[in-house]
């Protein structure tokens, strides 16, 4: 009941905005260090230790580091600093088809690229960066929010000519009395039977 | 009468239209949300797919090529001549040794000032680093159990040839040798560190390797030239280089063992004078207490 809204504003759980808000803050800082490790020449790295799995270095110098010639990290970057538009309290509120979309395309996006970035991680570089699965972790946990979040402030989309017709059939009801119901119809004995 | 029973109708039938609406509200609830959980569980599925076929492919790692080191190598090794490092000086090498921090305990073992090396097989860096030291520390005493490797096959700088540590015995009147092998070239664990080892990994690379502690005075993070110097050389092929200080092995690898040097001579009080005292040495000196040059790795 707590979701119920109305056609011009959904009702939304308060969880929802104060979660997917938060999970973007911590991915804005996460991709924010990447993104100035991936322009500071004498990048550290720090509390990512270098292994021959594990690796940040290799991970953020690789050709896969790179998407149409744009560094990752600044992809990462403009998603999470992009998102929280849709992600605030009215962007939930909003039954806007393309806010909703937008929304669903934009995780479902990330979510893709971090897919393939995994991917490249473990078949093409052959190390994982400690950072960059931070990152995927967060956009995995978004991803998560926006789809049950998405699901439970679903408008609801019963037109209005249901209730008109639940009274239309009731005001035939009366002016038939008890007559019986046409061959192949329930009869509104058994409707009620079934109701219960 | 008759209308109160019709308007009674009228509220009955909402309130039946108004719980069947709730209904199907709650069962389009319900099935958006089963729909949103099934492709939740799908992706998660999709990326825990692809962790079990990196784990199960990852058995088919780079075999251990470690062998002992020829006789030709090791001699080119421990008898660079001395005209050779005078002629190189810091060669390419971009130095990178800075002094460690003023607060830190000597380093020694053995009653000896101690140099203590981290690295691992795997690891293109040590691989270039490793020729630099070995060839530095021959200056100072003789190696016994040196081995050849490659680095990895699936790291950057893919199979670099290079030396082990891992079985090596040092002997030096002027100094001890600690050298740390910590994964082998698959990226299996090796040597362990103890904590104050890692204390001054973490605290002076933050894990990164290679890492060398010249004494406490004296810290190295990264090696000193590209390991690209070293693509395509065998380790013997690498060794014979070696000898001529014009070639851009030599003034890699001789630079950067000077510039090594430089830092021993400071632990052991420019002892033995033949090689403190050289030109070689007494050229890239400065470049120790500067502190101004950067790693490369």
């Amino acid at each position: 009941m707590a979701y119920r809204g109305d056609r011009t504003r959904l009702a939304v759980p308060g969880w929802l905005p104060v979660v997917s808000l938060l999970l973007c803050v911590v991915g804005l800082g996460v991709a924010s260090y990447l993104t100035y490790e991936h322009f500071d020449t004498h990048a550290t790295f720090g509390f990512c230790p270098e292994s021959s799995g594990i690796n940040c270095q290799k991970v953020t110098t690789s050709p896969e580091s790179r998407f149409l010639g744009m560094p990752v990290a600044v992809l990462g970057l403009a998603f999470f600093v992009a998102a929280p538009v849709l992600l605030v309290p009215a962007a939930w509120r909003s039954p806007s088809r393309w806010i909703r979309g937008a929304r669903m395309l934009a995780v479902s996006g990330g979510m893709a690229f971090v897919v393939w970035l995994l991917y490249a991680e473990f078949f093409r570089i052959h190390a994982i960066c400690l950072y960059c699965t931070a990152v995927h972790v967060l956009t995995l946990l978004l991803f998560a929010t926006v789809v049950i979040g998405t699901a439970v402030t679903a408008p609801y989309d019963a037109d209005e000519h249901d209730f008109e017709d639940e009274l239309d059939e009731d005001e035939d009801e009366d002016e038939l009395g008890a007559a019986a119901p046409p061959a192949g119809q329930p009869s509104r004995l058994s409707r009620s039977s079934h109701r219960l | 009468m008759a209308q109160t029973k019709g308007q009674q109708r009228k509220t009955e039938a909402r309130e039946r239209a108004r719980v069947r609406r709730e209904q199907q509200r709650k069962a389009e609830r319900r099935r958006k949300l089963v729909t949103g959980g099934t492709v939740i569980v799908a992706v998660v599925a999709l990326v825990v797919a692809l962790v079990v076929v990196k784990v199960t492919s990852g058995s088919s790692s780079d075999k251990n090529l470690n062998a002992p080191v020829s006789a030709a190598l090791a001699g080119a090794i421990s008898s660079v001549q001395p005209a050779a490092y005078d002629e190189v000086k810091a060669g390419s090498a971009s130095g990178g040794m800075k002094a460690a921090d003023a607060g830190d305990s000597p380093l020694t073992a053995g009653g000896k000032p101690e140099v203590l090396y981290v690295g691992g097989e795997f690891c293109p860096y040590c691989a270039a680093e490793r020729w630099s030291l070995a060839t530095a520390l021959a200056r100072f005493g003789t190696f016994e159990g040196l081995e050849t490797t490659k680095s990895s096959s699936k790291d950057v700088y893919p199979n670099t040839a290079t030396l082990s540590f891992l079985d090596a015995k040092y002997t030096s009147q002027y100094l001890t040798f600690t050298p740390r092998e910590v994964q082998d070239r698959a990226g299996k664990d090796l040597q362990t560190l103890t904590d104050a080892q890692s204390a001054l990994l973490q605290k002076y690379t933050q894990g990164s390797i290679p890492f060398i502690d010249f004494g406490g005075k004296y810290i190295l993070g990264g090696a000193q030239y590209d390991p690209n110097t070293l693509k395509g050389l065998t380790a013997d092929q690498i060794g014979q280089k070696l000898g001529d200080p014009a070639s851009p092995i030599a003034q890699a690898i001789l630079g950067g063992a000077n510039l090594t040097t430089a830092a021993i001579c400071k632990l052991t009080g420019g002892q033995p004078g033949s090689v403190c005292n050289s030109t070689a040495v007494t050229s890239v000196a400065g470049q120790l207490t500067s502190g101004s040059t950067d790693g490369s790795s």
